[in-house]
């Protein structure tokens, strides 16, 4: 079973050789043996409970990054990334404490933000190479993004939020998801909640509404930033649920960063974050 | 690709749910526009108005005063009551052939203040090219006939008490309407006609009597009984009509009867130089000629409305500044959700066609309140033009 887990291993083990000062070391090892107490826990799990991960090693990445290096203009701190590579079809999340810089790499590998050094590659296009027109194109068609925040839109009802990305995207038929929406409400049990404002909802009915929102258009990668932050464990559940069960029957790719370590068994391909970064400046 | 109707509905979505602010852009638009086209439209059907009677009649004979007021009252029944001269200074005039000379009295009203009663001779309707719609001209006293926009119920209207804290003073008398005039789209159309008997009735110089309340006890103890002049008016004859018509009578010499304006209508040019050097230095009568102060109003209207329309103009500018100001602090306001559109991928044309169509909604609305409005203070236009 571990074998699968080659790539995160090597990682690990390339970040701690490049880790070498004494502020980093402690919260790499003390990640690292939560991570092998996780593994070990994966090992000991019925068949049927394990994920499938036995398709990566040969699926081809869907998303690559090399030599990433960003900057945020008035702030000293710096996303090094040397590389990182998550296969098609994958259910990946990345983990780390939080601040670390795991929404920044969301940010990152979705096209909303650009790195000042490196290549990230996405579908075989490299983002470098794009327009900004382009990158937002290409993240209206193929990707679904689930912000930490929901990012809902206040004065619109449900329907018109899920619906919004296809509306003003440069997706072609909206008739595809319009028919979809139904279901999928159906599905997190919010159909019956279509017309009302947001603003009148809880927040795991929120999140859901965000979940149908990056979902709606079946998009290839899903891009999900702590999509459980501040919901309780039974919320947190149906949310990470929804989304693993949705990209498996759209074989869609997950990439999602969390720090909560509790779920992180529903994953595929668990990368942390400090053992991708080449050095940890805050 | 385009979904207009689903970007209409996100636009109104917006628009709804900020519903004060909405009708606080559209009020503010609306009104910006639509007060100078009313304007605008007052003043212009005022002057169409003032130019339609400026030049007739030529000249007109009245008492010394302001020669404003006086073509006002005269030839379009506007203002306060004007100081009166005799019938006696009528009589020269209405000798004289060359001259055709109308006598008007504009001392009484009706319908709380709202209608001229018009007391003046057949001959008026005539040279002002009024014609009966239905009925006909007033022949007896209590008789008139109403202009074509005069409310009438049960064909008699009641004119208004003269003073209300004279307890001597004549009462109200209902006139008995007998015909309604022609629409002329002038302030005809709003007056009462009525014979100079009738209006002399009004001021109190004519009566009648009811033989049997004379010496009763009733009429000597009120507070009348008094009265030194020798009669007393009686509340009994309320309408003058054939049953009491030959009761009634005048007293006093008519030729200090009052009058406010002769119209005056000369043959020629001569005969207007003539009479016009006759006034020129006459101690209580001037000789007007209304176009020269219908002229001379129009000027200061003219300017009143440039003044008007500089104003409107400048307050629709500060409007507009403002709701740019209020766009702007809304995009502001609004940058998360822009943001979100961003994220999501949103192409940038069509959050600018959404934010376009927000503004073209709020346009469209404005446009519609604008037509509304502007066309129900048109309506109501009349009543304005009667303020001014």
């Amino acid at each position: 079973m571990f074998d699968s887990f080659y790539f995160c291993h090597s990682i690990l083990a390339n970040s701690e050789r490049a880790c070498e000062n004494a502020v980093c070391r402690p919260l790499v090892f003390t990640w690292r043996s939560h991570y092998n107490q996780r593994q070990t826990q994966r090992a000991n799990l019925p068949d049927s409970q394990r994920p499938k991960l036995l398709f990566m090693q040969k699926t081809k990445p869907i998303i690559t990054a090399a030599d990433l290096i960003f900057r945020y203009p008035s702030s000293e701190f710096k996303l090094d990334i040397p590389k990182l590579e998550v296969a098609a079809g994958a259910q990946c999340v990345i983990t780390g404490p939080s601040g670390c810089g795991k929404t920044t790499l969301l940010r990152l590998l979705s096209g909303i933000e650009r790195s000042q050094t490196g290549e990230i590659t996405i579908k075989g296009q490299q983002l470098s190479e794009l327009s900004n027109m382009a990158i937002r194109d290409l993240r209206n068609r193929e990707f679904g993004f689930i912000f930490q925040d929901f990012r809902l839109v206040e004065y619109l009802s449900l329907r018109d939020n899920i619906l919004l990305g296809v509306t003003l995207g440069s997706v072609g038929d909206r008739a595809p998801a319009i028919a979809r929406l139904d279901e999928l409400a159906d599905r997190v049990g919010i159909s019956h909640l279509l017309h009302r404002r947001v603003i009148k909802l809880s927040r795991g009915e929120m999140q859901r509404v965000a979940v149908c929102r990056a979902l709606i258009h079946n998009p290839a990668v899903i891009f999900a930033d702590e999509p459980t932050a501040n919901l309780d464990r039974k919320n947190s559940d149906l949310i990470w649920e929804l989304i693993n069960s949705e990209a498996r029957s759209n074989n869609a790719t997950v990439l999602a960063v969390t720090h909560d370590t509790d779920s992180i068994n529903r994953f595929d391909q668990v990368l942390e974050f400090e053992s991708l970064m080449k050095t940890v400046a805050s | 690709m385009i979904h207009p109707a689903a970007i209409i509905r996100l636009a109104w979505a917006y628009l709804a749910s900020h519903r004060k602010q909405s009708a606080a852009i559209l009020i503010a638009i609306s009104l910006a526009v639509s007060l100078p086209i009313v304007t605008s439209n007052i003043i212009s059907q005022y002057l169409q108005t003032l130019h339609t009677r400026s030049g007739n009649p030529p000249v007109m004979l009245s008492p010394r005063g302001s020669r404003f007021d006086t073509v006002l009252k005269v030839q379009y029944f506007l203002g306060e009551p004007l100081p009166s001269l005799q019938w006696q200074d009528a009589t020269h005039i209405l000798a004289n052939k060359s001259l055709r000379c109308i006598p008007v009295h504009l001392l009484h009203t009706a319908n709380d203040q709202a209608t001229p009663v018009i007391g003046t001779v057949r001959d008026y309707f005539t040279v002002r090219g009024l014609n009966v719609q239905s009925g006909h001209l007033f022949a007896q006293a209590g008789e008139c006939v109403v202009g074509a926009l005069v409310d009438v119920s049960d064909d008699v209207i009641q004119t208004d008490i003269s003073n209300p804290f004279d307890l001597s003073a004549t009462p109200p008398l209902s006139l008995i309407v007998v015909g309604r005039l022609q629409p002329s789209g002038t302030p005809d159309d709003r007056a009462v006609f009525l014979s100079l008997d009738t209006a002399w009735i009004l001021d109190g110089y004519g009566h009648g009597h009811d033989s049997t309340d004379q010496g009763t006890a009733a009429a000597n103890s009120s507070v009348l009984a008094e009265a030194t002049d020798g009669h007393r008016p009686n509340k009994s004859i309320r309408t003058i009509d054939e049953t009491n018509r030959h009761k009634i009578h005048f007293h006093g010499d008519r030729n200090l009867y009052p009058i406010s304006a002769i119209l005056i209508w000369p043959n020629e040019q001569r005969d207007q130089v003539v009479l016009e050097g006759k006034y020129i230095n006459h101690k209580s009568l001037q000789i007007l000629r209304p176009h020269v102060e219908i002229d001379t109003i129009m000027r200061y209207v003219f300017q009143m409305n440039t003044i008007l329309q500089r104003i409107f103009l400048l307050l629709g500018g500060v409007t507009l500044l403002l709701i740019t100001v209020i766009i702007f602090q809304s995009l502001n306001v609004r940058k998360h959700d822009l943001e979100t559109m961003r994220l999501l991928g949103c192409s940038r044309f069509q959050v600018f066609k959404l934010l376009g169509t927000e503004l073209f909604l709020l346009l469209a609305g404005s446009v519609l309140l604008t037509v509304v409005v502007t066309t129900t203070l048109i309506a109501t236009l009349p009543s304005l033009e009667s303020l001014i």
